[in-house]
């Protein structure tokens, strides 16, 4: 397992789609810099604001191209084949591919996070707001949920990966299921509160939700950015849930990954 | 391929780069004569909240923070009032997306009321209200809105309590008190409004919607000079000038005052100057 999760690192930092992703980033937290130049009340909050959300949006792509290149490829070159010779288990595969991309993951959230955090305080400097944000610890346990979500995506990526023998079908459902992960929590709240009085939408929408939000996890649950940009702590609990949630759901995608890849026939 | 091949070697590649300069440059050169589409056109359309968090990758923040930059940018050059109930709409969306949102309430509470979108200012400062129990701004400016546009002082004390209780500074709370207590008593003031605006002008660190505030005010300013120009005819004849013109032949106005939104002033029935609204469609 651990030279799985050793040649996942090494070929991972190589590939071409990383650092074109990992560009991406950085060009985001750049516009989150001159997005802060358009708010007249409060820069720092918004470069903070939109520099969170490009950067769970490059990582989400960083997951399931790493996914991709790590397990889809190899795959589809049928490099597995020549791994799975040796005697191990084919968990020991799974499980080392995906520690590795976790690992991965958690290196580009810290880079991107703490280029962020030079940039919100550079954004800070020309204009003193009224309310400042928190940059400590909160800011950083924010991270901590932005990096279990694209965890989350690539896990189930992950369990794409082990049964498709469509090489692009990973990618695209991996992407679709960031899309509805995060926007399932909004869907809900809206539906919940009448949909502004348009009882079709709730009536049309609502039973395919209630089935919809056990399959899918509600991801914008890890996204505690209120606590670092207006300094209002999460309610008390819903971090520790969020994070079980996540946890939880990881292994179940692992565990479903590592029963289908053992299952799956090579010619 | 072979054409290509005899494209690059025949020596017509200088005349094809040639025609390209040429082609580039007189487009260019057209295009920019070619009247733009206005940035307003984009204030025409709100789409649906489920629609904006979806173009925004499922990122409520994000569609917000959009939102609010689209607000932001073309209210400070929108003197069209239909307009603003598409703004109204995006602003209460972008509230309920990110009710902490300070530009968003802030911008609401600038623009909003003072071109007939008193509700969707009052939905937005609500929620914002509720989400920053540490601000005291999105409660008072609701209190102003109600006192003011929906002249309910009663209603804008209330609110006032509430701005009082987000208060962290002693002398704000008792201030608030203190006006809490005078708007029970006192109806529409225009005064008041002035006060108000330039307080929000002085705040605003947006060059364009500091500009936009400044007009606000200088419009009350002249308000409140004709309604005192009315009161000095009312007092000499005993009747109420019939327009502007009867302020300025009696002399108790030098001249009708330019309004620096272009719509211009005029009296209604009860004798008060009021600017002039385009109908409603």
């Amino acid at each position: 397992m651990r030279a799985f999760l050793i040649s996942a690192l090494r070929s991972g930092l190589r590939g071409h789609s990383f650092h074109a992703v990992f560009l991406l980033g950085l060009l985001l937290i750049g516009g989150a810099y001159l997005a802060a130049l358009f708010s007249p009340r409060q820069p720092e909050t918004v470069a903070l604001d939109v520099g969170l959300s490009g950067i769970r949006f490059a990582l989400v792509l960083m997951a399931v191209f790493w996914v991709q290149e790590l397990v889809g490829k190899e795959i589809e070159r049928r490099t597995t084949i020549q791994y799975l010779a040796y005697p191990i288990h084919r968990a020991q595969y799974i499980l080392g591919r995906f520690s590795g991309i976790t690992i991965l993951l958690l290196v580009a959230t810290i880079t991107l996070a703490l280029l962020l955090w030079i940039l919100v305080i550079a954004s800070s400097t020309y204009y003193a707001q009224s309310h400042p944000g928190a940059l400590g610890y909160p800011f950083w346990i924010t991270i901590i949920g932005v990096w279990l979500d694209v965890v989350v995506v690539a896990a189930f990526t992950l369990c794409i990966a082990a049964l498709s023998t469509v090489p692009a079908l990973p990618l695209v459902l991996g992407i679709a299921f960031a899309l509805a992960g995060h926007t399932l929590g909004a869907v809900m709240d809206y539906l919940a509160r009448g949909a502004d009085g348009q009882d079709v939408l709730t009536t049309t929408y609502a039973p395919m939700i209630n089935v919809v939000r056990w399959l899918v996890p509600d991801l914008s649950r890890l996204d505690w950015r209120i606590w670092p940009m207006y300094d209002l702590p999460m309610p008390s609990g819903s971090i520790m849930l969020a994070f079980s949630m996540a946890a939880g759901y990881v292994t179940l995608m692992l565990c479903i990954a590592v029963h289908l890849f053992s299952r799956r026939e090579f010619d | 391929m072979p054409f290509i091949h005899r494209v690059c070697s025949n020596q017509l590649l200088p005349i094809l780069l040639l025609a390209a300069v040429l082609v580039f440059v007189t487009t260019t050169a057209r295009l920019e004569k070619l009247h733009r589409p206005s940035v307003q056109a984009e204030m025409q359309v709100a789409l649906p909240v489920f629609v904006q968090i979806f173009l925004a990758g499922g990122d409520r923040f994000l569609a917000a923070n959009t939102t609010v930059f689209r607000s932001l940018i073309v209210s400070t050059d929108n003197n069209q009032s239909d307009r603003y109930i598409t703004q109204g709409r995006l602003q209460s969306d972008a509230a309920w997306m990110n009710p902490y949102h300070e530009d968003n309430y802030y911008l609401a509470a600038a623009t909003l009321p003072w071109n007939g979108q008193v509700d969707a200012a009052q939905k937005v400062l609500a929620l914002a209200s509720n989400a920053r129990p540490f601000d005291m701004l999105p409660p008072f400016y609701y209190a102003f809105n109600q006192y003011y546009f929906n002249q309910d002082p009663i209603g804008g004390a209330e609110w006032l309590s509430i701005a009082e209780q987000h208060a962290t500074e002693e002398t704000n709370r008792i201030n608030l008190h203190k006006l809490a207590a005078k708007w029970t008593e006192k109806s529409q003031d225009r005064a008041q409004a002035l006060k108000i605006l330039n307080i929000m002008a002085a705040q605003s660190r947006y060059r364009s919607l500091k500009l936009k505030i400044l007009q606000r005010a200088e419009r009350v300013r002249h308000l409140m000079m004709i309604d005192a120009a009315i009161s000095d005819y009312q007092k000499q004849f005993h009747k109420i000038p019939e327009n502007l013109s009867a302020l300025v032949d009696s002399g108790h106005l030098k001249r009708i005052p330019d309004d620096p939104l272009k719509k211009g002033y005029t009296i209604d029935v009860q004798g008060k100057a009021q600017p002039i609204t385009p109908p409603k469609k």
